[in-house]
């Protein structure tokens, strides 16, 4: 009994750029397997539409008829190019409000090697047939597409309405008898296809190269926001391979406060604008955020039709990282410069005004403030010495004159330099185990001396009120070493890399206010090094601190 | 009685200039390295006015105003913010400090300010 399929054959003009869309958005999670492994996806599919419109032509001379396909027609086609190109597809039409075309092989895989596009297209082809004869049209891919498994199903949802209610169960088979056309046309427009495909694959193949040679993050969006394409500069970016980004969506790695500007901007690109370097926070495979100046463009195809936003992700994290560690570094600059100044410059007017009004001061008091004076002024003398050192390192004018020095006797003086200044005003300890014979070493004295001072600034800085300091001295070898161990507050293990990185400073010691410049440990280890020596440190976060130094002995 | 002002700073040789300065204008100065031991320091003394660094380990100054706040202590004692860092100043109107001082400052400035501010007893009854 043949159904009634007049319903189907109300003719609606679909706008094909609204098909495209609606084609490319409802693609979802096959992205993967059909763009994904082929930038070229959207023309595929874009051929496959043309070849249905072709073939769809042909039957209808054929057969002779102006109008649109009955869904018995449609199943003819569909039957008929089975046998003819001994496909494995078949129309299956359980739901009346659906014309569901199942493709379960592609038929000209000895004929083109991708299999996965090339079943997409056949797909597109029905589709395309179904969506202009039938209504609107949305292909559905049920079955992931993987190479070598190409199997999937398009399901062309129609309007429901009574008639198509009544027809459920329905199965359609076409009256073999009917002629069918010649597919040497279709089999010359699969050529075409293949030859496109295999230039798209040159072009990308060439692109890809120039971009992952520019250093730039590229990445496609289609309509639905997800990715389709992205190039393997993101490993470098994000630390993920480009593969693994497809089908992800931008929300997955845009920071939460950047996803409404990163809507924005893909927004933007579908009405045609271009964004140029945007700033957003992206996240890392570690979880650590990364950030990228975006731009963004539409992709349009010949046509003018956007099927895509291009993006452009240009990794500024370093430069940010430098610019906030020079920010850093004025504020504590300026901070550390003012707070001796202060007190030199309000002790010495106390000083005036006490001394003109009443003439005359207690001189155990006023060598006290005077000593005060003398001491800030000293602590403004070292570290104006330091922020010069520090410019002619980073000019490359730091130069070493050494001679022959105990480095034990260095040792002894800085910790007895260290424990005057402390008898007074903390309750630090130092410790100190010299090796029994001398350590002679090369070395400017004055610049060890600083170094040695400044490791042992850090130990009492960063150690709690009663904290022991022990500074031993060692013969190794050829090496004259010194080892600095405190019961501090130690480095979390991520500072330790960056330790001896200009300017930088442990996050534990920027959040809890210790004073300091961040590049005493950077300046340490350059006048160490400079010597022919080394700096190193071990840490525990919350147990403290070693440090070791080693100086060629001058044996 | 002298009036009692509490300053709070970390570093000993502007510890020292701020003792002085307020012992010659007849004041008498308390001092605490931080935010954590001036609340200490605050249970036992009532002092007139707040002398306040930002920058200071453990407790620094505005989480110090929030702590007094969360105590019921301020509004009420007058704070004046000492600090080095320029920028410092709307963030300090802002956390409810009434006056505002830049290190290095001019003594007579510092003098003003104190005398300025230094005149209510918050803990006196009222009238």
């Amino acid at each position: 009994m043949a159904a009634d399929t007049s319903h189907f054959t109300t003719p609606i003009t679909l706008d094909r750029d609204t098909f495209m869309r609606q084609l490319i958005s409802s693609l979802g999670h096959l992205n993967e397997g059909i763009l994904g492994s082929d930038v070229a996806g959207a023309y595929i599919m874009n051929v496959g539409l043309s070849m249905s419109a072709a073939i769809e032509a042909e039957y209808k001379q054929f057969w002779g008829i102006d109008r649109p396909f009955t869904l018995d027609e449609y199943a003819h086609v569909i039957v008929d190019l089975k046998q003819k190109i001994h496909g494995n597809f078949s129309l299956v039409s359980k739901d009346p409000a659906k014309v569901v075309v199942q493709t379960t092989s592609c038929p000209f895989d000895d004929f083109v090697r991708q299999s996965p596009s090339l079943c997409f297209m056949t797909s597109s082809v029905f589709g395309g047939i179904a969506a202009r004869n039938f209504g609107y049209g949305k292909v559905a891919m049920h079955k992931r597409i993987a190479l070598g498994d190409p199997g999937c199903y398009v399901s062309i949802h129609l309007k429901q309405t009574p008639e198509a209610e009544a027809s459920i169960g329905k199965e359609y088979f076409p009256e073999t008898e009917r002629a069918s056309p010649d597919i040497a046309e279709q089999l010359r427009l699969m050529e075409n296809v293949r030859q496109l495909r295999q230039q798209l694959g040159e072009i990308n193949a060439r692109w890809e190269e120039v971009v992952y040679n520019a250093g730039e993050a590229i990445s496609i969006a289609g309509i639905n926001s997800k990715i389709i394409y992205a190039n393997a500069r993101w490993r470098d970016l994000l630390g993920i391979e480009g593969g693994e980004l497809i089908g992800a969506d931008y929300k997955q790695i845009v920071h939460l406060d950047d996803q409404a500007l990163a809507r924005q901007i893909y927004d933007r690109a579908f009405l045609g604008q271009r964004t140029v370097g945007q700033e957003l926070r992206l996240q890392h495979r570690d979880g650590t955020w990364r950030q990228a100046l975006i731009s963004a463009s539409p992709l349009r195809e010949e046509d003018g039709c956007i099927i895509g936003v291009l993006n452009l992700a240009h990794d500024v994290t370093a430069e940010r990282e430098n610019q906030r560690l020079k920010d850093d570094f004025l504020t504590t600059a300026s901070h550390e410069l003012r707070t001796p100044v202060t007190t030199i410059k309000a002790m010495t007017s106390l000083l005036l005004r006490v001394l003109s009004k009443e003439g005359a001061l207690d001189p155990a008091q006023l060598i006290r403030r005077l000593e005060t004076i003398q001491r800030e002024a000293d602590r403004l003398a070292l570290l104006s010495n330091d922020l010069l050192n520090v410019s002619r390192i980073q000019a490359g004018k730091m130069t070493i004159t050494p001679e022959p020095h105990d480095l034990n006797e260095l040792v002894e003086s800085c910790v007895q330099s260290q424990r005057e200044r402390l008898s007074n005003t903390s309750a630090h300890s130092i410790l100190l185990r010299r090796a029994p014979d001398p350590l002679p070493v090369a070395i400017e004295y004055l610049r060890i001396e600083q170094v040695v001072t400044n490791l042992l600034d850090n130990a009492i800085k960063y150690s709690p009120e009663g904290g022991e300091i022990t500074v031993t001295t060692a013969l190794d070898g050829a090496w004259a070493q010194i080892t600095i161990s405190d019961q501090g507050i130690g480095i979390p293990a991520a500072d330790i890399s960056n330790l001896f990185t200009p300017f930088y400073r442990a996050s534990n010691a920027s959040s809890g206010h210790f004073s300091g410049l961040g590049f005493g440990l950077y300046l340490s280890r350059t006048l160490l090094e400079a010597h022919g020596g080394s700096l190193v440190v071990q840490s525990i976060e919350g147990q403290g601190s070693l440090f070791t130094l080693l100086l060629p002995t001058n044996a | 009685m002298r009036k009692t002002v509490l300053v709070i700073e970390d570093d000993p040789g502007i510890q020292e200039t701020l003792e002085m300065a307020l012992d010659m204008e007849g004041y008498e100065p308390i001092i605490a390295r931080d935010g954590i031991e001036a609340l200490s320091q605050l249970d036992h003394t009532k002092p007139v006015l707040i002398l306040l660094d930002l920058m200071m380990p453990r407790m620094n100054g505005y989480e110090f105003i929030e702590a007094l706040r969360q105590r019921d202590m301020f509004p009420g004692i007058p704070i004046i913010i000492v600090t080095a860092d320029g920028r410092a100043r709307y963030k300090a109107e802002q956390a409810g400090a009434e006056g505002y001082i830049i290190k290095p400052f001019e003594l007579s400035t510092l003098l003003d300010e104190i005398k300025r501010l230094a005149q209510d007893d918050f803990y006196s009854p009222a009238g």
